[in-house]
């Protein structure tokens, strides 16, 4: 029996419980209210209903379906924002730094900027708040804490169940970095996303997200979407036994802003976009967007 | 009917953006590194260059002296290149406005000299004189402009900086001369820094007779070119002539 066989068995024998059912709810419903899920309509106040549906179906399969999707790629494109970002708090200072990871569930980013602060400037005073909609995607990064050098007494990792879009228990101007990797395009209301990041960030500090994003080149656009509409979905069916979760993944993909559309979103939101505003990742598969709030 | 397709053709963004922008007008001539805060912060960062050198530390400092974060470094590494380079860069973009300013000067001795290629030797030695407070670190931050990956920004630069000493001397060229005397005062201002490092001679004295001595040559090449191209011209006209005049004769 093969190794994928015995993934979905697993997955099945932990409950997961399949989407169709709550997707087909309110499927045809318009006007003001409605967001998109995926490409489908529905109401506003049922999208983050749904897509928590998805993340609890996917949290304990989460990192091998990364994997097999992107073939490892994802974590290049993670370290890659790690470096670019170059956080931490340098040698002579006496402030150190307030991380935000948003979104950040398994803890893959919020892990990594500590650990690049602390391998490159020698702090190990920053704190990290993770905040995640999703407490079993919470869960999955709590458990990964529990076992990590971070989890030594001295509290400098909290996570926090929060909404994104409002962030209610974190204070206005009180953090100098905001991350969030890959969860910006599963808010129901992205404006009101990066408007509670502005709040929530010190002058001086800096926003940023990784995101997927829109292929420039029609050619490479079009084996992009060849795999990702034909291959991923057929993938989440055999590895994570999950075809609609991951249906729903390429279909959110495809309908986040452009780069340059999201470009304008965040200097809407008030920050300083500095010049181009963002980096391509493998062909504009992904990119990075900065902003900074001054 | 003809009409759609040019209009649609007008719509599409990136080629006109890309057919419009020429560098060689001067209202399409940008002024490097002019954007607001990434570049005010890489131009007060220079003020730490004579005591710390062309080092991230100088930017560190910046953005604790303006009460920012230390994570706002975020803004000087997004796009990859090391901070190192960054400041040489702007150094160099600054060093460029400074040489402006100073022969904008209406007291300048430089509105005194009629000569062209005496121009082109005095701006060169005046913008080898702003190397002097950070002479120490210059080797440095010459090391981080010739790593291939920042290659091209690098001669970017040079090409304004040899663009600005060409036009502030007077240069009317409409031919290949054009380029030539370009390449020539690149090529004359890379040699003369590099001599400039190691001169140990009082106010750099052997640098400034060495910059007089290239400009010289480059000015005695021209006159050779120009000559030559005479020359050429009425032999191939001489040519012509004799050869008309053979048909002539029948």
């Amino acid at each position: 029996m093969s190794q994928l066989a015995r993934y979905s068995i697993r997955s099945r024998s932990l409950g997961l419980k399949p989407l169709t059912s709550q997707l087909r709810f309110n499927s045809n419903s318009s006007g003001e209210n409605t967001t998109h899920f995926g490409f489908k309509t529905v109401n506003k106040d049922d999208k983050e209903k749904l897509v928590g549906g998805v993340f609890s179906s996917v949290a304990s399969n989460y990192d091998i379906m990364n994997d097999a999707m992107s073939m490892g790629v994802h974590r290049l494109w993670k370290s890659h924002f790690i470096n670019r970002l170059d956080a931490g708090m340098r040698p002579g200072s006496n402030r150190p730094l307030q991380f935000l990871d948003v979104a950040g569930g398994t803890g893959d980013i919020a892990f990594g900027l500590l650990d690049h602060a602390e391998r490159k400037f020698n702090d190990v005073n920053s704190t990290m708040t993770v905040v995640d909609i999703n407490a079993d995607m919470l869960r999955e990064g709590e458990k990964r804490y529990q076992a990590s050098k971070w989890n030594d007494g001295s509290d400098r990792v909290q996570f926090l169940v929060q909404n994104g879009e409002q962030l209610d228990q974190i204070e206005d101007n009180s953090k100098d970095v905001y991350t969030i990797a890959f969860g910006i395009r599963n808010f129901t209301n992205i404006q009101a996303g990066l408007n509670a990041a502005y709040r929530v960030l010190k002058p001086g500090g800096i926003f940023a997200c990784l995101e997927f994003s829109q292929v420039d080149n029609p050619a490479i656009d079009y084996i992009y979407q060849a795999y990702s509409f034909s291959i991923l979905p057929l993938m989440g069916q055999l590895i994570a036994d999950d075809r609609d979760s991951y249906q729903y993944l390429v279909e959110s993909i495809r309908k986040f802003p452009k780069q340059e559309e999201f470009k304008s979103m965040i200097e809407k939101a008030g920050f300083y976009v500095p010049e181009k505003g963002y980096e391509n990742l493998t062909f504009g598969v992904a990119s990075i967007h900065i902003g900074v709030k001054l | 009917m003809l009409r759609t397709p040019v209009r649609r053709l007008a719509v599409r963004k990136p080629i006109s953006l890309l057919s419009t922008i020429r560098s060689y007008h001067s209202r399409d001539h940008k002024i490097a590194g002019d954007e607001p805060l990434e570049s005010q912060i890489l131009t007060k960062s220079l003020e730490y260059v004579p005591t710390y050198g062309f080092n991230s530390n100088c930017i560190t400092r910046t953005i604790r002296d303006l009460n920012y974060p230390d994570s706002l470094q975020a803004i000087i590494s997004k796009d990859g290149s090391s901070p190192e380079f960054k400041l040489m860069l702007q150094w160099l973009i600054e060093q460029r406005k400074n040489l402006e300013r100073e022969i904008k000067q209406p007291e300048s001795e430089f509105h005194n000299i009629a000569d062209e290629y005496d121009r082109v030797s005095y701006l060169i030695k005046k913008r080898l004189e702003l190397n002097e407070p950070v002479i120490k670190h210059l080797t440095f931050g010459i090391s981080q402009l010739v790593i291939p990956y920042y290659l091209s920004q690098s001669m970017e630069e040079l090409h304004n900086l040899s663009d600005d000493i060409a036009f502030f001397a007077g240069d009317g060229s409409n031919d290949f001369a054009w380029y030539s005397k370009r390449m020539g005062i690149s090529s004359i201002y890379v040699s003369s820094e590099l001599y400039q490092l190691t001169d140990t001679s009082k106010d750099f004295k052997n640098t400034k007779k060495f910059v007089d001595d290239k400009v010289q040559k480059l000015n005695n090449l021209g006159n050779a070119y120009n000559s030559a191209e005479q020359w050429g011209m009425f032999n191939a006209i001489s040519l012509v002539n004799l050869i008309r005049s053979q048909l002539v004769r029948g």
